[in-house]
């Protein structure tokens, strides 16, 4: 018997949400999650949409992009189910608590999505996932084992990212992987980080494109299409 | 945008001429003049350049260049090694003595590295800068290395001491506009867009023509739902740059939205008008892609969000 988990993130959109990191690695980014949700079910989050990697905290940008997503979603049937975020500093992790102004920046724009989403479905839920830069730490480390002695390793205890969700009280709860609350599918067998590892090998997190970079050149590919399958 | 193509340009060719020395000596100067983070390239181009030996006194900027690409990559042997040689060749220079804060403060990032050796690094890097900053006052790079290290530790109170050190400096050098810049970016991670909006002021003061700047500020009025204010630094900005100022675009169409949707506000024949336009020059930035192009789908998406 296994308790329904609250959350499944889909590898694609784990994976373009790190090389989104690893792509500006001395900037905050972030970026929309899109996918399914339903009253009482699994949160599914289908895909990862790269935005900002500047100026995180100011509006324009962001309500443009917004703008766009809105369009997708209607012409794709997929609703905005979370946001994702990176700080620049290695050391604020923590999305809950006493957090620190970067995260500070990013709980208020979650909140913000969180509550439009609210207005026109009542019903709506909403995740965060964090790229949590020591856990990230722990990961290049275990890769880095595995690439020299090829030898089992813990790295399916290692996604690099947390999970929350907004709980009943109204505040951000980080999910347990162990205990199978929230999911990133192909972390759990190491599949998902040795596929991380091949793309940064290959410099895919050289050709993502945010929507920073889509607004300089839009003739870069952004929304509609994707540099993770 | 150029920038890169001019920097992919010289790859290419680098990767063609194989060890050019010229070639790579241009790649770095390219890298160092426009401020370029890309320390990967210059390890591959300044590691052969300094085995041949030859380079006399060009060696040392090319030194201090490939330490900072060390330091940037982790590489500390390489760094340590770099490092050495120019206190030796320099041994009371104030700029050594900076990079040495610097690489205090990288070496407290390395992987696995216990905290209270973190924060023994990072003790150690600041005395650097203060020792610098008592001996002279005016030290400009100095200064800027205390703010810099403070903003990357990141916590409430960090940022809160990087802007009185900002500010201290300003005190000093008020038209130094970098540091404005630098001073609203701090205030904008503690999400303090008054005071950003009060620093980027003075930037535009002291820059009036720039585009970029009028922009900076009228996206942080608008933040501040300020859209009023917001639209004459829109339009500031577009008359300044009305060919390839996409964010300017946009944020005008937004900005003219919230203005006709504003109660008190609305039915505005300027608006209109500002709004017809910019919203034109967004679709005609779209129009413009070819079909082939990548970013052709988003084009879709702009004409369904516009109504055109």
């Amino acid at each position: 018997f296994r308790l329904m988990s609250k959350l499944n993130v889909k590898k694609g959109a784990y994976l373009t949400s790190l090389l989104h990191a690893l792509k500006y690695p001395s900037a905050s980014v972030n970026g929309v999650l899109l996918g399914h949700r339903n009253k009482g079910e699994t949160i599914k989050v289908e895909k990862a949409v790269p935005l900002l990697h500047s100026h995180i905290a100011l509006a324009p940008m962001m309500d443009a992009a917004f703008s766009l997503v809105e369009e997708y979603c209607k012409k794709e049937s997929l609703k905005v189910v979370g946001y994702y975020h990176a700080n620049a500093t290695h050391d604020q992790n923590k999305f809950s608590g006493a957090i620190s102004p970067s995260m500070a920046v990013a709980k208020r724009i979650a909140d913000r999505i969180y509550e439009t989403e609210k207005e026109t479905d009542k019903a709506a839920e909403c995740c965060v996932m964090i790229v949590d830069n020591k856990e990230l730490e722990q990961l290049a480390t275990q890769l880095e084992i595995s690439t020299k002695s090829g030898a089992a390793t813990d790295m399916g205890k290692y996604s690099g990212v947390t999970l929350h969700v907004k709980n009943s009280g109204g505040t951000w709860q980080q999910l347990d992987p162990a205990s199978n609350q929230g999911l990133v599918e192909g972390v759990d067998d190491g599949s998902a980080q040795a596929e991380l590892l091949s793309l940064i090998a290959m410099g895919a997190y050289q050709s993502l494109t945010d929507f920073d970079n889509h607004i300089d050149d839009p003739t870069r590919g952004w929304l509609t299409t994707s540099v993770v399958a | 945008e150029s920038m890169a193509a001019e920097l992919e340009g010289l790859e290419a060719v680098l990767a063609r001429s194989k060890n050019d020395a010229p070639t790579m000596q241009s790649i770095l100067n390219h890298i160092r003049v426009n401020r370029i983070r890309r320390p990967d390239l210059v390890l591959k181009c300044a590691v052969p350049l300094l085995s041949r030996g030859w380079l006399g006194n060009a060696q040392w900027d090319i030194r201090e260049q490939l330490l900072l690409a060390a330091l940037d990559l982790h590489k500390f042997d390489l760094a340590e090694e770099q490092f050495n040689m120019l206190f030796i060749r320099f041994p009371n220079s104030m700029r050594v003595r900076n990079l040495e804060g610097m690489k205090l403060e990288a070496q407290a990032t390395s992987t696995g590295i216990p905290p209270e050796q973190r924060g023994q690094y990072l003790q150690d890097a600041m005395g650097i800068y203060d020792d610098i900053v008592a001996e002279d006052p005016c030290s400009v790079t100095a200064r800027k290395r205390k703010v810099a290290a403070l903003r990357m530790r990141g916590s409430e109170e960090a940022l809160k001491e990087a802007v009185i050190n900002m500010n201290e400096y300003l005190n000093i050098y008020p038209t130094d506009s970098d540091a404005w810049k630098e001073l609203a970016e701090l205030y904008l991670e503690q999400q303090q867009l008054e005071n950003a909006r009060k620093a980027l002021e003075e930037v535009v003061m002291l820059q009036p023509v720039s585009y970029l700047v009028h922009l900076k500020l009228a996206e942080v009025l608008y933040s501040l739902d300020e859209y009023a204010v917001a639209r004459k630094y829109y339009a500031q900005s577009l008359e300044l740059n009305p060919r390839k100022n996409p964010r300017a675009a946009l944020g005008m169409v937004l900005c003219t939205t919230a203005i006709e949707k504003g109660k008190k506000t609305k039915g505005d024949a300027t608006n209109t008008q500002l709004f017809d336009l910019s919203r034109q020059m967004v679709l005609d930035r779209y129009a413009a892609l070819k079909p082939t192009d990548a970013g052709s789908g988003v084009g879709g998406l702009v004409r369904a969000w516009l109504g055109a």
